[in-house]
């Protein structure tokens, strides 16, 4: 007999019996093991080792020679040369392109002559250039140079840089490089550098640089480019090679490492990896290992729009208990409404504490007026502090009670309570409602007042004071 | 006869007491607890919970130098160790996981004591005694008081790392016997939940000691870890201690010397933390004639407000001083 009649005859046995609709089955999450085996399934990482054997001193000389001359015209030939040797130039170019003591147009040369040849091992020696105590001249020609090479792999290891880099030149050619390599983070990057940097020179390449990437995509301006890429909207249209995959698999292992710096860096750069990499952490959030599948989950929640296809994903994810709490905030940040009934749900019938006040901070970004009843009820005098004060947050994100302010006020002061989550929660209120009313424009100068001097860490009196003048200023608004 | 008397009686006694250990009926057990915030613990606990409310453990995500320094926990890392999930759910062996709830009370009763349960069941409490009796129902735990229960936060700046090439380590001397000794040295009143730490100023000048010579035109300044079982300072990238020196009479210090581990973005800064049972000297070249001022000072945030002008005596706590006589 074949399934379909036999699926039919038990409904209608099903439908004979009557009575009430059995119960949904108990939602599961699977756990399995993801990450593990599709590292193991990896080829092998490009080794920088080059089997080649390496120049001799006086082939070596030959070529540094030139470049110690100071002439660019010899510089240039120079390179052309190491370019034709290639592999075996590789060694001696990378002493001297790390070497303090040499002669800065070698050096210089030799950052052009290994970006010229791009070998795995003369790129890491670039990468390591970019990476070491060198002078930022050298290193913003080496994050040039990994940008020329168009060898997408190691957009994953220039990303950290931009974590860590402090010089703006550098970042800026940091930016760049990850521009020619198809990865927007880019933008994010200039545009940070166009709020910080008072450079005008610097600032004329960054407005030129972000005005060309706009034109790449479609942007009327540098700002709607940045407003897209905010939304989820903008991706590289450029395919990540198989090498770059790989790589991602290689750094979502890393979010199982026992060292929270590995961590940390790992979720830098799948954060700000082109939505590709989106699919692959939504597989890791079924990872047997807890550490990889929660911290996937924080990658997720910090890409924000930029992770919505992994929505489904994460709303199957508040079935598993150790992450639930952390997919209903990414649900949050994605900013699809879609979810909030999901949320609603969770924060009304859930029994987990870490699920319901995770799920009211989630309604609370995605702000959706359908979930004022259960925020209510979240709200109300018997349900736990912390419950209160995120439900209390979420109401104000709905600009809705003025008993959620007045809770919010005396959050500042009481010390059960998260302060500091009250106080943003609270400016940010202050915030929306200037945009309209010159009244609370005036509030929100006086709150911002109260902060103090932004270069001075307040102690633990000055914090209490500056709450307390908080409390007042907001118990005195009019509601 | 009065001695055989008196012995008579002490045996009588210790009789009574074994019948009565042995045939007591038992306590009744507790109904099941769960447990959804420390100040559930207050009533049964009240001096360990008065010691734990003031400890830095409890401010842990309230204190406003971490705000600022997390950008009031925008940098998200840090939440994982300033409002963790119980060390037993994920095992000692493992790093603690974020909390979404209660994260005003920080590192709190529940973080270090609560035991993972099945679903549906009532969560029992690590600790020293095994009792049904009691709304926790404690069971006994020893990896309570082991160092490596400190290890999944405090191992992530490499302190229990630390401890375990010390000699310390290889006495069975551990964290707790210096951070949660016994109230008043008495092991029947249990141990002090204030933790002290680096916000100690006692604790911090018991851990080393400053000495100081001149040496020809040149002043010798030593620094020796004697008493921290880790390297000094320890456990924080913001933590530094600083070795000044001064003509005496004048008021502006000069600056010697840094202890400290860089953070991860300050390239070229070489770490400098102390080893324990270790001595550094530091050196000042052409000091001038007269008696000098030496001086340790400890900071609970790396920066000076002006690093070319430090001021250690407004921003840092004077760990030692001394003056070196011509």
């Amino acid at each position: 007999m074949r399934p379909f009649p036999l699926a039919l005859l038990a409904l209608l046995a099903a439908g004979a019996c009557g009575g009430e609709p059995s119960a949904p089955p108990p939602r599961t999450f699977e756990l399995r093991a993801v990450v593990a085996p599709a590292v193991a399934a990896l080829p092998p990482a490009a080794m920088p080792e080059e089997h080649a054997p390496p120049l001799d001193v006086d082939a070596l000389e030959e070529l540094l020679g030139p470049m110690r001359s100071g002439d660019p015209d010899l510089r240039a030939l120079a390179v052309e040369d190491a370019r034709r040797i290639g592999a075996p130039a590789v060694p001696g170019l990378a002493a001297a392109l790390a070497d303090d003591a040499e002669d800065d147009g070698v050096r210089l040369g030799c950052a052009h002559a290994l970006g010229a040849i791009a070998t795995p091992a003369a790129l890491e020696a670039l990468l390591a250039c970019t990476q070491g105590t060198g002078p930022a001249w050298l290193r913003t020609q080496c994050a040039d140079r990994i940008g020329r090479a168009g060898r997408d792999e190691l957009v994953p290891r220039l990303l950290l840089r931009l974590k860590y880099e402090k010089d703006p030149v550098v970042v800026y050619w940091l930016a760049d490089a990850l521009a020619r390599l198809g990865n927007l983070a880019a933008v994010d990057a200039l545009y940070g550098l166009w709020t910080t940097s008072q450079d005008e020179e610097l600032l004329g390449y960054v407005a030129y640089r972000l005005n060309e990437l706009a034109a790449e995509h479609g942007a009327e301006t540098a700002d709607e480019l940045r407003a897209r890429r905010d939304a989820g909207e903008l991706a590289s249209d450029r395919e990540p090679s198989a090498a770059l995959r790989d790589e991602g698999w290689r750094w979502i292992e890393r979010l199982g490492a026992y060292d929270l710096r590995t961590v940390d860096d790992a979720r830098f750069v799948l954060v700000r990896l082109e939505p590709w990499i989106v699919p692959l952490l939504a597989a890791a959030l079924h990872d047997e290992t807890v550490h990889v599948r929660l911290h996937a989950a924080q990658c997720l929640a910090r890409r924000g729009p930029r992770a919505r296809a992994a929505a489904d994903e994460l709303l199957a994810a508040l079935a598993e208990p150790r992450i639930a709490a952390v997919a209903a905030e990414a649900l949050g940040a994605l900013g699809d409404p879609r979810a909030a009934a999901a949320l609603e749900e969770a924060l009304a019938t859930s029994p987990d504490a870490e699920l319901r006040v995770a799920a009211a901070r989630a309604l609370s970004r995605l702000a959706q007026p359908s979930s004022r009843p259960v925020l209510q009820q979240a709200f109300a005098l018997d349900r736990p502090m912390d419950l209160r004060q995120a439900a209390a947050e979420a109401l104000l994100a709905l600009d809705a009670a003025a008993e959620a302010r007045a809770f919010l006020a005396g959050c500042l002061e009481d010390p059960r309570a998260d302060g500091g989550a009250a106080e943003i929660a609270l400016e940010a209120w202050l915030a929306r409602r200037a945009a309209d009313d010159p009244g609370y424009a005036e509030a929100l100068d006086r709150w911002r007042v109260l902060a103090g001097d932004p270069a001075r860490i307040p102690d633990r009196s000055e914090q209490a004071a500056r709450r307390a003048r908080r409390a007042a200023l907001v118990r005195g608004l009019p509601d | 006869m009065k001695l055989r008397a008196i012995t008579g009686l002490a045996l009588a006694a210790l009789g009574a007491a074994v019948l009565v250990a042995v045939f007591r009926p038992d306590a009744p057990e507790a109904p099941p607890v769960a447990f959804s915030s420390s100040a559930q613990c207050k009533d049964c606990h009240a001096e360990v919970y008065a010691e734990w409310e003031g400890s830095w453990h409890a401010q842990s995500w309230t204190d406003p130098d971490v705000r600022a320094l997390s950008n009031d926990f925008a940098n998200t890392d840090c939440i994982d160790c300033h409002a963790p999930r119980p060390v037993f759910e994920t095992g000692i062996d493992q790093r603690v996981l974020p909390r979404s709830a209660r994260r005003a009370e920080g590192v709190d009763c529940i973080a270090c004591h609560a035991l993972p349960a099945p679903p549906g069941e009532a969560p029992r409490m690590a600790g020293t005694l095994a009792r049904l009796d009691v709304p926790c129902r404690p069971e006994l735990v020893r990896e309570l008081s082991t160092s490596e229960f400190c290890a999944p936060c405090h191992d992530q700046h490499k302190t229990v790392e630390q401890w375990r090439s010390t000699r310390y380590a290889a006495d069975g001397v551990g964290c707790i016997d210096c951070h949660m000794p016994f109230r008043g040295g008495d092991p029947n009143r249990g141990r002090d939940h204030t933790m002290h730490g680096g916000h100690d100023i006692e604790l911090v000048r018991a851990a080393v000691t400053l000495t100081a010579r001149r040496d020809g035109s040149g002043l010798r300044i030593a620094v020796e870890n004697v008493g921290a079982g880790h390297h000094f300072p320890t456990d924080e990238r913001s933590r530094a201690a600083d070795v000044f020196w001064r003509p005496r009479g004048e008021t502006r210090w000069r600056w010697a010397y840094r202890f400290r581990s860089p953070y991860r973005d300050e390239v070229g800064v070489e770490d400098t933390l102390l080893p324990a049972h270790e001595t550094r000297e530091v050196v000042v070249e052409d000091a001038p004639a007269g008696p000098l001022e030496v001086a340790l000072f400890y900071k609970l945030t790396p920066y000076w407000q002006d690093p070319e002008n430090p001021d250690p005596e407004r921003e840092a706590r004077l760990v030692h001083g001394l003056v070196v006589e011509p």
